[in-house]
C-alpha cells in the first residue's frame, strides 16, 4: 500500500509533511483537503509551527497504535500510551499547553483536546485556592483589593 | 492555424453566459453596451446584465448624449429582474428624466437602487411613484435629492432592509416618520444631514434596526443648541448591532451616549468624522452616571477613524476600554496630518489605558498592534467555552464557584458551568455552609441547560434541604443527567434520606437518572420521563411493585437499566417489562438463602446485554430476545430457558448456575459464541462445562472463574474418565480455542484433569494463563502444582503457559 503524504503549513510558514493517517486524526483537515483539492499544501492559519510540531508528535504516537491492533487492544500498549501522554503534557510549559488546547480544538482532534483539558483541570484548578489558580493560570487580577473583598463579601456563601 | 490563439478564444467562449454576465456587472453601462459589437454571441448579452451602473463621470458623452444613452439602454434592457441599478449623476439632470428612469426601474423589479447626485446646482426631485411601486426594493440609497411628499398614499417598501439618506431635502417634518414607518423590515439605516436641512428633528423609531449611522454635515449647534434630537426619548433598539456615529458635530458625544444606552445589544461601534472639521467649540466629556448595558455585555468591536487625541476623545476611549467587558478589537486610525512623534505619543497613551476585557486588542492605523503584555501566555487566549469545558472536568461546586473572584472575566463564567457536583464530604464543609452553597449557586446559575447534576451526600439530615434543591434545579434549568448518591457508611446509623416525589414529576428533560441508598417517597401521580434513557437504582427503597410498574411505564425510551435490590427490598419478584431496553443489569445479594421466594422476570425483546446476579432466586425470560450479544448469568435457582432464539446470538457468555441439565434446551447451539466463562464454584460445574463446550463450535476463549465462595459442605465434582476419550473431545477445542484462563486454580484432582485435558486437546491454543489460588496452597505445594502443569503435554506448538 502506497502511503499518501499530506503537507501542512503553519501560520508562520513552516512546512510539515506527514503521512495521511497521521493528519487524518484531525477531523478538520479532511474538510480542508476537500475544499482545497487543487493545492497540496494545507494552510493552518491559526496554528504556529512550534505548536503544530507538538500536534504532529502526538498524532504520530497515536497513529501507530490505532492501526496496530484491530479492536482487541492489548492493555500494555494502552498503558504505554497513557504514560507517554502524561510525559508529553508534563514537558510542556503553560503557554504551549494553552496554545495546544486551542490547536486541538481548531483541528478537532478529540483525544488530544480531552487530554489537554484534563491536564489543565487536574494540575491548575483542582483543589487550588483562588490565589493559586490565579498564579497557575496566570490570570491578571483586575479587581482592586476593595472590589475583590466586596465580591467575596457579597458571595460569602461561596467562600468559607 | 496558430494553436495558441485558438486556445485563448476557446477559453473565453468556454465561459458560460452567466459568468460573462457576472463579469459585465462590474462595468459601467457605457462599457457594457460597448461589448455588443464583440461577436454574435455578445450582441444581446448586455441586455441581460443583472447590475446596471450609470456613471456620468466615467464616460465621455455630453450631457444630452448621456441622458439619451440611459434612456435607450434602460428601454432595451431585457432581464426579468435587475439586481441593482446605480445612478451617479452630474451636470444638470432633469427631474423629468429621472422620473422616466425610475419607472423603468419599477418595471424591472429592481432590488437595489442607488441615486447619487454629485453636483447640486439644481435639486433633483424624485417622483412620488417611488414610494409605492418599488415593492421588491431591498436597498435604497439616496444622496442629494429632493423628496416630494405624496399626501394621498402611504409609503410602502415591504422588503426594504437597507436605507441610506444623505443630504436629502425632505418635504416636511413628519415625512421621515412616514417614510420609516413604511419600511417594516428595515435593518440598516444611515442618515446624514445636510446644510439647510429643513427637518431639524429626525425621529428613528425602527426598533428592529441592526445598524445605524447618524451624522450631520453642518454645524447646527450654534443655531439650535438642542437641535439634534435624533429619535424620540424612550425608544430602545433591541436589535441594533452596528452603530456608526459622526464625530464632526459638537454634540456628538451626547448623542452617542444616548444611543448607546438605548441599544442594549450593540456589538460594534464606529466613530468617524464624515466632513472636514470646522473649528468649533469641542464638546466636553462628562463621566456618565452609569455604564450603558451594551458596553458592559455585548460590545465587541470599537473603531475610531481619524482620532485626534483631544482630551474628550481620550476620555471616550478610556471610558470604553475601562468598562467594556467583552471588547475584542479596538482600531484607532490617525489623521495623516499628525507628525510621527505625535502619533507615537497617542499610541503610547492609548495602549497604557486600563482594559476591562482580558481579550481586548488595540490596533493602530492597521499596522501597529499592541496587545496586553504577555497575554499570549495566559489562559485568557482561551474562549469561554473552552474554559467551561476545562472547569467541567473538575466540576466540584466548591472549586468552581470560587473562580468568580479570579478576575472580572471569571465573575460570571461559573454561572454557565454545564456540569455541577455537590459533594458534602469535599473540604469538610459543615452542613449549613454546604446547604447555602447548593442553594445559592443553583439559584444564581444562568445556564439554560445543566448537563450533569450530581449530589453526593453523607451528612444530610431530613428531607427539607434536598427537596428545596430539587425544586431549585428543576424550576429554572433543563437538567439532562441527575445523580443523587447518599453515602450511608460515613453517616453512621442515621435515619435514611427520603427523596421527594417531585423528583419523578418535574424533571421531564432527564436522559439519565441515578439514585443510590435513598428512600423514595410514594408517587401517586403517573411518573413521566419522556426522554430518560439510562436509569440506575442502587439499594433504593420504594413503594413496591406498584411503584416499579409506574416507573417503567413512565419511561418509554429507556435503554439502560441498572437495579440493585437491597436485602430487605419489598419486591420479591422483580418484573422488568420494558420493550425499549437494550442493557439490563439486575443484582440481588442475599446472605440467607430463601427458597423459591425471589426472582427476576424479564420481558425485554430488544435486549443486547444482560447481567443477572441473584444469590438466592430464579430468573424467567418471558420474551424471545434475538439480539443479545453478551449475557452474564449468576443464579441460584434455574428456570429452564424457554425462549430458544436468543442463544444463537450470544457472543460472550458468563454462566454460574448450580445445575448441569436443562440449563438451556438440548439441541441448541451457540453458533456465535466466542468467549465463555464458567464458574467453578458449583459442584456440577464440570458436567456443565463439558455440556456447553459441545454446543459452542466456534469458541475462542474459555475462562474459569469463582464468583462466590464454595459451599464447602458439598462434595467436589469428580472428573469423568469417559471425557478423555477421543470421540468426546468438543469441536471447539480442536479447531478454534485460542486462549484459556483459570482464575482460581487450587490443584485438586479434578482441576488437574481438566487443565490437562484442555492443554492436551486444544490444537490452536496460543496462551494458557493459570492463576493459583493463594488461600488454598502453601508455597511448596504451589511449586509442585507448577511443576505438574509444566510437565503436562501440550498439543499446540504455539501454546504459551503463564502462571501467576
Amino acid at each position: 500500500m502506497s502511503k499518501k503524504n499530506i503537507v501542512l503549513k503553519s501560520s508562520n510558514g513552516i512546512i510539515f509533511e506527514v503521512e495521511e493517517a497521521v493528519a487524518l486524526q484531525s477531523e478538520t483537515i479532511p474538510y480542508m483537503i476537500e475544499d482545497d483539492c487543487a493545492n497540496d499544501t494545507i494552510p493552518l492559519a491559526n496554528v504556529t509551527g512550534d505548536i503544530l510540531a507538538l500536534v504532529i508528535e502526538y498524532c504520530k504516537k497515536h497513529v501507530v497504535v490505532a492501526d496496530g491492533d484491530g479492536g482487541g487492544s492489548s492493555s500494555s500498549s494502552q498503558e504505554d500510551l497513557k504514560n507517554w501522554d502524561a510525559q508529553f503534557m508534563n514537558d510542556l510549559d503553560q503557554s504551549k499547553i494553552f496554545n495546544l488546547l486551542l490547536a486541538a480544538d481548531f483541528l478537532n482532534i478529540k483525544t488530544l483536546f480531552d487530554l489537554t483539558c484534563q491536564f489543565v483541570a487536574d494540575t491548575m484548578i483542582k483543589g487550588k485556592s483562588v490565589e493559586e489558580v490565579r498564579r497557575t493560570l496566570n490570570i491578571e487580577k483586575d479587581y482592586t483589593s476593595e472590589e475583590e473583598a466586596k465580591a467575596r463579601q457579597e458571595n460569602e456563601w461561596a467562600f468559607k | 492555424m496558430q494553436p495558441k490563439k485558438t486556445k485563448t478564444m476557446d477559453r473565453r467562449s468556454q465561459l458560460p453566459d452567466e459568468l460573462l454576465l457576472t463579469i459585465l456587472s462590474f462595468l459601467p453601462m457605457t462599457d457594457v453596451v460597448g461589448t455588443r459589437v464583440l461577436s454574435q454571441r455578445w450582441k444581446f448579452l448586455w441586455e441581460m446584465v443583472p447590475r446596471l451602473s450609470y456613471d456620468y463621470y466615467k464616460q465621455n458623452l455630453s450631457h444630452e448624449e448621456f441622458l439619451r444613452f440611459v434612456d435607450r439602454s434602460l428601454f432595451l434592457h431585457d432581464a426579468p429582474v435587475i439586481e441593482a441599478l446605480h445612478f451617479k449623476l452630474g451636470g444638470v439632470p432633469d427631474s423629468k428624466d429621472i422620473r422616466v428612469w425610475i419607472r423603468a426601474a419599477e418595471e424591472l423589479a429592481v432590488r437595489e437602487l442607488i441615486i447619487k447626485i454629485v453636483t447640486c446646482r439644481r435639486r433633483v426631485e424624485l417622483p412620488r411613484s417611488l414610494y409605492r411601486s418599488c415593492r421588491m426594493l431591498v436597498t435604497l440609497k439616496l444622496s442629494n435629492v429632493v423628496l416630494v411628499d405624496d399626501v394621498a398614499s402611504p409609503v410602502s417598501f415591504p422588503s426594504l432592509k437597507k436605507l441610506s439618506l444623505k443630504s436629502i431635502k425632505y418635504p416636511n417634518d413628519v415625512f421621515v416618520d412616514k417614510l420609516l414607518s413604511g419600511c417594516p423590515v428595515l435593518q440598516d439605516l444611515v442618515v446624514e444631514k445636510c446644510p439647510g436641512d429643513n427637518v431639524p428633528i429626525l425621529s428613528v423609531r425602527i426598533l428592529h434596526l441592526k445598524s445605524l449611522a447618524l451624522s450631520t454635515s453642518e454645524d447646527r449647534a450654534k443655531a439650535k443648541p438642542h437641535g439634534f434630537e435624533a429619535y424620540p426619548v424612550g425608544s430602545v433598539f433591541h436589535r441594533l448591532v452596528h452603530l456608526k456615529i459622526c464625530t464632526c458635530q459638537s454634540e456628538w458625544l451626547n448623542l452617542r451616549m444616548r444611543v448607546l444606552s438605548d441599544s442594549p445589544n450593540l456589538r460594534s461601534l464606529k466613530l468617524e468624522p464624515c466632513h472636514r472639521m470646522v473649528n468649533q467649540q469641542r464638546p466636553c466629556w462628562s463621566e456618565p452616571s452609569s455604564v450603558p448595558e451594551c458596553v458592559l455585555s455585548s460590545l465587541k468591536t470599537f473603531e475610531w477613524v481619524l482620532y485626534e487625541g483631544r482630551e474628550e476623545e481620550k476620555e471616550v476611549v478610556a471610558f470604553i476600554l475601562r468598562s467594556a467587558s467583552c471588547l475584542e478589537n479596538v482600531t484607532v486610525t490617525f489623521s495623516s496630518d499628525h507628525r510621527r512623534s505625535e502619533k507615537f505619543k497617542m499610541i503610547k497613551e492609548l495602549s497604557f489605558l486600563p482594559r476591562r476585557s482580558p481579550t481586548c486588542r488595540i490596533t493602530f492605523d492597521g499596522s501597529y498592534s499592541f496587545s496586553s503584555e504577555g497575554e499570549k501566555k495566559t489562559c485568557s487566549i482561551l474562549p469561554d467555552e473552552l474554559l467551561l469545558k476545562i472547569l467541567s472536568l473538575r466540576p466540584n461546586a466548591k472549586d468552581f464557584v470560587a473562580t468568580m473572584v479570579l478576575s472580572k472575566r471569571w465573575k460570571f463564567l461559573w454561572m454557565f458551568m454545564p456540569r455541577l457536583v455537590y459533594d458534602d464530604s469535599y473540604q469538610n464543609l459543615e452542613h449549613g455552609r454546604f446547604s447555602l452553597l447548593v442553594d445559592r449557586s443553583l439559584s444564581l446559575h444562568k445556564g439554560p441547560v445543566i448537563e450533569y447534576l450530581h449530589f453526593k451526600l453523607g451528612k444530610i439530615y431530613g428531607t427539607g434541604d434536598i427537596e428545596a434543591w430539587i425544586i431549585r434545579a428543576a424550576e429554572k434549568h433543563c437538567v439532562h443527567e441527575l445523580i443523587i448518591e447518599i453515602d450511608n457508611k460515613s453517616s453512621g446509623n442515621k435515619a435514611p434520606v427520603t427523596l421527594p416525589g417531585s423528583l419523578f414529576t418535574c424533571f421531564r428533560t432527564l436522559t439519565t437518572l441515578k439514585l443510590a441508598n435513598a428512600v423514595l417517597m410514594d408517587v401517586n401521580s403517573p411518573i413521566s420521563f419522556p426522554s430518560l434513557k439510562k436509569l440506575s437504582l442502587k439499594c433504593v427503597k420504594h413503594g413496591g411493585e406498584a411503584f416499579v410498574k409506574n416507573l417503567f411505564s413512565g419511561c418509554p425510551v429507556l435503554e439502560d437499566l441498572f437495579m440493585e435490590q437491597c436485602e430487605d427490598d419489598s419486591v420479591t419478584i422483580l418484573s422488568v417489562r420494558v420493550p425499549s431496553l437494550k442493557r439490563l443489569v439486575l443484582y440481588r445479594i442475599e446472605t440467607i438463602f430463601k427458597i423459591k421466594s425471589q426472582g427476576f422476570v424479564i420481558d425485554a425483546p430488544s435486549l443486547e446485554f444482560l447481567d443477572i446476579f441473584h444469590t438466592s432466586g430464579y430468573c424467567v425470560i418471558e420474551s424471545s430476545m434475538t439480539q443479545v450479544v453478551e449475557a452474564n448469568i449468576v443464579i441460584n435457582i434455574w428456570q429452564p430457558w424457554k425462549k430458544l432464539s436468543s442463544i444463537t446470538s450470544f457472543k460472550r457468555f458468563y454462566l454460574c448456575v448450580p445445575f448441569s441439565k436443562d440449563v438451556y434446551p438440548t439441541g441448541s447451539v451457540f453458533c456465535s459464541l466466542l468467549r465463555l466463562t464458567l464458574c467453578s464454584c458449583e459442584t456440577q460445574w464440570l458436567n456443565l462445562l463439558m455440556g456447553v463446550l459441545k454446543d459452542c463450535p466456534k469458541l475462542r476463549a474459555l475462562k474459569f472463574n469463582q464468583c462466590h465462595s464454595l459451599r464447602t459442605s458439598d462434595p467436589r465434582p469428580i472428573w469423568n474418565p469417559l471425557w478423555n476419550e477421543k470421540s468426546s473431545v468438543p469441536e471447539c477445542l480442536l479447531s478454534s480455542l485460542e486462549t484459556f484462563e483459570w482464575v482460581c486454580y487450587e490443584g485438586t484432582e479434578e482441576e488437574k484433569e481438566a487443565v490437562a485435558f484442555i492443554i492436551r486437546n486444544a490444537k490452536c491454543l496460543k496462551k494458557a494463563t493459570i492463576k493459583i489460588s493463594s488461600k488454598a496452597t502453601e508455597s511448596d505445594k504451589k511449586l509442585e502444582v507448577i511443576k505438574e502443569l509444566f510437565s503436562s503435554t501440550r498439543v499446540s506448538p504455539a501454546c504459551q503457559l503463564a502462571l501467576s
